[in-house]
């Protein structure tokens, strides 16, 4: 019994030494030098041919810009490292053009290719944030969260997930849903920030808050883990984004039915992040949406169906039938937007957290 | 001596010792309930004072914490007595040490909240205007760290029972040895003149050899050396404080000599022995008396008096009122220690008068 005694608390100190190192290794850096973890945002200037040029004179521009570029910038096909083009100092904005062209050339030919910016040391620009294809309803922006981990142990299962929330907090629009990414001990990774707001959302959104506010919340959640697990965090944060600043004061009036909902502003509204003309008709299935704009009535926005189902019923309708495209008419033109299947889904779960909220 | 061969439980826990379980029980509630609630007072007091705005989420968390330590740390002070009271070996040993670790798996888990704690911060006024963030809500998950200290404590459970075991003899020789003490009648009673010619000289010898090292030599070479050793470690301290050092370790020396002297009386005589009780009681009254000389009776000069290390509200603590604690707390031990001594006396007077009995019957014989 006494060796086994002596063997039990050999296992015992040894277990607890283990684990009081185990815990130090991983608070202290490896290299004392180097701050534990890095930060930083940004993607690399790397853009499809078959983006629009309107899209590739901004993002170009965007990218020469951030980098006080003050040398010549080669235009390369990212495969083979192909020049497409140089951008000079001296003749920025007609060697974009150039490029441009250039690029839609290439892409006549390969659909598929990818062109990126190159600047001094042929080292790749780059820059804060990319935009992407967007349509009359929806935005896309990408960039990416850098991250580099000095600590001993692998950051496991690094998430980001960002939200439009109104001022009440009651409707929750998700604009983006990250993938778990492991960062290796003494490497750096990239996080995938690829954010697509739908403007009729986020409209929604806005609009689902306090009757006199028009106050966007971005909730920010980043979380992870770490110690093999063992130990994990989730921070959560509110930035209040003043979408409408130097506004004057306004006043909104919210009737909600299930069949009916009706916003009015007396104000008209000139700052949306989107142009939004005078009348706007939006079918999405059985809901007919008209948003009116103009200096005489101010902003309305009136969803309704006739009748016969709710608002929320109708929509759910039609994400089932398994089609998602809806129907604008703007000034006597009429076309018909394909949303994808989450961006549908969540418009129905805003219609009825807005229900709950005011029905 | 014809001994038991195992005990039940019962009879294991009526075999304790109360001083030691006190001693222990008093340990655990400053440890685990005075001090983590001296350090709450001084949390908030520091929440008071100083401009910690935003961050009030973080300290109150932190906070709450330690007064979940505290608060359901409780039943582990009385625990601690049971644990303590009873010597390895003991089936009440093993029992307290199995509901004290059982207990702490609850309380591990109490104090994590289940391992996710939740931490509010308000940053709104430490943010730049154009990222106005609002609440940040932090949540810490330590589920697996928890599962780590349960299996150490599950871990500490078998141990408690490898440990039993392995003591379980040496505990049953003591056992026997303290029953028999118990229950002998001695036919004669000694006198303390008798007692007085049986000791060890052994022990005494050991014991001068010990104390003048620690109460003499010591002190003479830190106060004649140190700066010396100062220099060499190349570490400055300020005279006034060096000054107070040296008259504190000379004072402790000076007025040693006598705790030396009687230190070879106390471990010369064995504990039960009436000339032991007397040395003791000796021995312990001076150390009374040296305390108190060694910090000239209280009216002891502290370097920077008048400073003050502390100021809560109405209260001022000054670095002379962290001495007088020291003396007071020194003060009361020594008194603890007087009545553990008289405790000890009766405990084993029975059993130094069996030996003295047998050792008698055993010189008998031998003529």
């Amino acid at each position: 019994m006494k060796t086994y005694n002596a063997i039990m608390h050999t296992v015992y100190a040894i277990a607890v030494v283990g684990v009081i190192v185990f815990v130090a290794a991983g608070v202290v850096p490896d290299n004392l030098d180097e701050f534990p973890l890095e930060f930083e945002i940004g993607t690399d200037s790397e853009y499809p041919v078959t983006d629009s040029a309107d899209l590739f004179r901004d993002n170009i521009r965007s990218a020469l810009n951030e980098n006080n570029v003050d040398y010549t910038v080669q235009v390369v096909q990212k495969s083979n490292s192909a020049l497409i083009h140089e951008i000079t100092p001296s003749n920025q904005e007609g060697d974009i053009d150039d490029s441009i062209t250039e690029i839609e050339n290439l892409a006549l030919i390969d659909e598929d290719a990818i062109v990126v910016l190159k600047g001094a040391d042929n080292k790749t620009l780059v820059q804060s944030m990319i935009m992407k294809e967007s349509d009359e309803m929806s935005i896309s922006i990408f960039t990416e969260i850098r991250i580099r981990n000095e600590l001993r142990y692998d950051l496991m299962d690094i998430d980001l997930g960002i939200s439009l929330l109104n001022d009440k907090g009651t409707v929750d629009y998700k604009i983006l849903e990250g993938a778990p990414t492991t960062i290796k001990a003494g490497k750096s990774a990239a996080l995938p920030v690829s954010l697509k707001v739908n403007m009729l959302n986020a409209m929604l959104t806005v609009m689902s808050g306090s009757d006199d506010s028009l106050d966007l919340i971005l909730g920010i959640e980043i979380s992870g883990k770490y110690f093999y697990g063992l130990a994990g965090a989730s921070v959560y944060a509110e930035v209040n984004i003043d979408v409408f600043e130097g506004m004057p004061a306004i006043s909104m009036t919210k009737t909600v039915t299930e069949n009916r909902i009706e916003i009015k502003m007396d104000e008209k509204l000139d700052d949306f992040p989107i142009d939004l003309p005078e009348e706007i008709n939006i079918t999405v299935g059985d809901v007919d949406i008209t948003i009116k704009n103009d200096d005489t009535d101010g902003l309305s926005l009136v969803a309704e169906t006739d009748g016969t189902k709710t608002i929320v019923e109708a929509l759910k309708e039609k994400y089932d039938s398994g089609d998602y495209g809806i129907e604008i008419e703007v000034e006597g033109t009429t076309e018909t937007l394909e949303l994808d299947k989450d961006s549908f889904a969540q418009l129905i779960e805003i219609m009825e957290a807005f229900m709950e909220a005011f029905a | 001596m014809s001994g038991t061969e195992s005990t039940t439980l019962g009879q294991d826990l009526r075999f304790g010792s109360w001083g030691r379980g006190t001693v222990s029980a008093i340990v655990s509630l400053i440890t685990i309930v005075v001090l983590p609630f001296v350090v709450l007072y001084f949390l908030e007091y520091f929440m008071e004072v100083s401009d910690v705005e935003g961050l009030e989420g973080l300290i109150e968390s932190f906070g709450d914490m330690i007064y979940r330590f505290a608060i359901y740390g409780l039943p582990i002070v009385a625990l601690a007595f049971f644990n303590k009271a009873y010597d390895k070996g003991s089936k009440a040993k093993l029992l307290f040490t199995l509901i004290s670790l059982g207990y702490s798996l609850m309380w591990i888990y109490l104090i994590f909240e289940g391992g996710t704690m939740s931490v509010s911060l308000d940053l709104s006024s430490m943010v730049d205007e154009d990222f106005p963030v609002g609440a940040i809500n932090l949540l810490l998950s330590i589920k697996g760290f928890i599962i780590i200290m349960y299996i150490l404590i599950l871990l500490k459970m078998v141990i408690a029972f490898t440990k039993y075991g392995s003591n379980r003899d040496k505990y049953m020789e003591k056992y026997n040895t303290a029953r028999a003490d118990r229950e002998f009648k001695p036919s004669v009673n000694t006198t303390f003149r008798e007692d007085l010619g049986k000791g060890s000289l052994g022990k005494g010898l050991l014991s001068v050899v010990v104390g003048l090292l620690v109460i003499v030599l010591i002190p003479y070479v830190l106060i004649n050396y140190s700066e010396l050793l100062l220099e060499k470690l190349d570490y400055e301290i300020d005279d006034e404080i060096v000054d107070f050092l040296a008259g504190l370790l000379y004072r402790f020396s000076y007025y040693g000599i006598p705790v030396v002297i009687l230190g070879f009386f106390t471990h010369f005589y064995s504990a039960g022995n009436k000339a032991w009780l007397v040395f003791k009681t000796m021995s312990l009254a001076y150390m009374f008396v040296w305390v108190l000389m060694i910090f000239e009776m209280g009216d002891i000069v502290v370097p920077f008096e008048s400073e003050i290390l502390f100021e809560i509200e109405e209260y001022v603590i000054t670095s002379y009122e962290i001495v007088l604690s020291v003396i007071i707390i020194i003060l009361l031990y020594i008194l603890f220690k007087l009545l553990a001594a008289v405790a000890s006396f009766g405990r084993k007077r029975n059993g130094y008068l069996r030996k003295l009995e047998e050792s008698a019957d055993g010189n008998k014989h031998s003529d």
